[in-house]
């Protein structure tokens, strides 16, 4: 089953179009990567999910039934870590987990033990006393506070030191190993993505440019040195479709391949070369591959 | 419904307290120091020759208008002190209702909760409405029992008649508010919207028959008094503001994104 599902969402604000048709199904228990620049649209798809803003075309599924603004049961299930948000200062830890449980029709908080074991927030004090890592520590309590089955998590380690963000991504990994719970985690910071996602979506002007699984993507981006026997023109591997070239020598080449690399391979053989080294590329290589390629959908 | 009343009761209960006070303490003062201080100025004081007559005659006809307790209530009290307080603190406390949310920013964790706007709205009225209902019934009420002390005695269906055309004032008042505070996310241009909405109904009362479309109509009812008849289309008019203004930001606020 799939946790949600977004179909040809638009939305623009202006004249500036944040999503173009964007595309997306989370299916449940994935630890789902949400990447893409600052601007690309991650944030604003996170909140047409939570009807914190409407999409100007298409439709979202969420836990299988339509979504609409004032039909907020379905949101009982959902724990949100937003990027920024600023809490109510004059309430206590304890104020706004019980105020948000509240909201959320529950009386008995969980979860609160082991973050607490983790990062020992100061509870009983006011908000306003507490740091910007606190307030982030505090925002995956309220969050987790409430049992979500869907953890939906807007850059999350966004302004962290690397202490309390490494307690976070550690806590994120142990939760998700002990329960079956979905995490929607956007963000730009490659390597965190890379830890703990299973399934990526990489967007880039409210438009997906790929959505794979991580394991699947790193399979296929190598880098292959390639030698033919003789003096080769790089516009004859070009005019067979293959980019990317980098030249070492007049007859050595380096590819940078980001998909199936049997039928390149197979190609270059026909050209008379053959594959003398092969390198898996670094998340951060295919990411910026990405970002330099234009309209690029993989499904 | 009841964490969202229980969270507004916290946020809005310093602004209650000094708001109850400035209105408790006028009230206070009204009776024994201001209605005292009319009942015992001897109307020669008006025969002052420095005084020019035209002023001499009005204040000598006033005076005795103003030392009928029930007038003195309803041209000071309703028509003086509580239509300034009551249409300043109708828009203090209102005014920060949803701009307040989207001015701090805490509008994004409020409504991505699993509550609904209607809920989240109706809580804020709930909590803005009582407060203001509690800040202008109790020391209106007390300025009978401070007249007894003296001893006067209050006409009641006047007073009572002239605290619900001042409540529904208010109300109104705070409907408005609330409805600028739905539009505009700064709290200061909403504060500015509201005070100017307000003011524009008092030159518009002065179009032949539209009298009735001033909310302070609602606070210095003079017909209701000459007559003692209850006049109809003021209180009309404030009701369904406060209908019109409530659905109308209810409405802005289903559409409105954070």
């Amino acid at each position: 089953m799939n946790v949600f599902e977004l179909n040809n969402v638009s939305k623009s604000f202006g004249t500036v179009r944040a999503l173009n048709n964007l595309t997306l199904t989370v299916p449940e228990g994935s630890i789902f990567g949400f990447l893409g620049p600052n601007g690309a649209g991650k944030t604003t798809t996170i909140k047409i999910l939570l009807r914190l803003i409407k999409e100007d075309s298409g439709t979202i599924n969420l836990f299988g039934e339509k979504i609409d603004i004032e039909n907020v049961r379905k949101r009982k299930r959902i724990g949100f870590v937003p990027e920024e948000f600023s809490l109510y200062n004059y309430m206590t830890g304890w104020g706004i987990l019980h105020f948000n449980a509240g909201l959320f029709g529950k009386k008995n908080l969980v979860k609160i033990d082991e973050l607490q074991d983790t990062f020992h927030l100061p509870l009983r004090e006011k908000i306003s006393t507490y740091s910007r890592g606190m307030k982030k520590a505090l925002s995956l309590y309220i969050a987790l506070s409430t049992g979500p089955e869907l953890l939906i998590l807007d850059e999350p380690t966004d302004g962290l030191d690397p202490v309390v963000r490494k307690r976070l991504l550690d806590f994120l990994i142990k939760e998700v190993a002990e329960k079956n719970i979905t995490i929607f985690f956007s963000s730009h910071i490659l390597s965190e993505v890379e830890k703990i996602c299973d399934t990526v979506v990489i967007i880039k002007k409210g438009k997906v440019l790929v959505q794979e699984e991580l394991d699947k993507i790193k399979e296929n981006a190598n880098l292959i040195t390639v030698r033919f026997s003789s003096k080769i023109d790089i516009s004859k591997l070009e005019a067979k479709g293959i980019t990317s070239i980098s030249k070492i020598d007049e007859s050595t080449f380096d590819l940078k391949l980001f998909k199936d690399s049997s039928a390149i391979v197979k190609k270059i053989e026909e050209a008379g070369g053959e594959v003398v080294r092969k390198i898996p590329l670094s998340f951060e290589d295919i990411f910026m591959h990405f970002m330099e390629e234009k309209n690029v959908v993989t499904h | 419904m009841w964490s969202l009343i229980k969270k507004e009761l916290k946020e809005n209960l310093t602004k209650f307290i000094i708001m109850f006070l400035v209105v408790l303490g006028t009230a206070f003062f009204l009776i024994p120091y201001g209605y005292n201080m009319v009942s015992q100025i001897p109307s020669e004081l008006f025969n002052n020759p420095a005084v020019p007559g035209w002023l001499t005659d009005q204040l000598n006809a006033m005076l005795p208008n103003l030392k009928n307790i029930n007038f003195f209530i309803f041209s000071q009290w309703f028509g003086k002190n509580l239509l300034q307080f009551a249409i300043f603190f109708g828009i203090i406390m209102s005014i920060g209702t949803i701009a307040g949310e989207t001015e701090r920013k805490s509008s994004v964790f409020l409504f991505s909760r699993p509550v609904t706007r209607k809920s989240i709205l109706l809580s804020k009225v709930i909590v803005v409405f009582t407060f203001l209902i509690i800040s202008i019934v109790i020391p209106t009420y007390l300025l009978p029992l401070l007249s007894n002390s003296i001893p006067l005695n209050v006409n009641m269906r006047l007073l009572n008649i002239g605290l619900l055309y001042a409540v529904i004032g208010t109300l109104a008042t705070a409907a408005i508010s609330i409805l600028f505070s739905t539009l505009i996310n700064d709290r200061l241009k909403a504060t500015f919207a509201a005070f100017a909405a307000i003011i524009m109904t008092i030159p518009m009362a002065f179009i032949k028959g539209m009298h009735w479309i001033s909310i302070v109509n609602l606070y210095v009812s003079a017909k209701f008094f000459q007559t003692g008849k209850m006049y109809f289309p003021p209180l009309i008019c404030g009701i369904g503001i406060i209908i019109f203004s409530l659905t109308a930001s209810y409405y802005i606020l289903r559409k409105k994104e954070f």
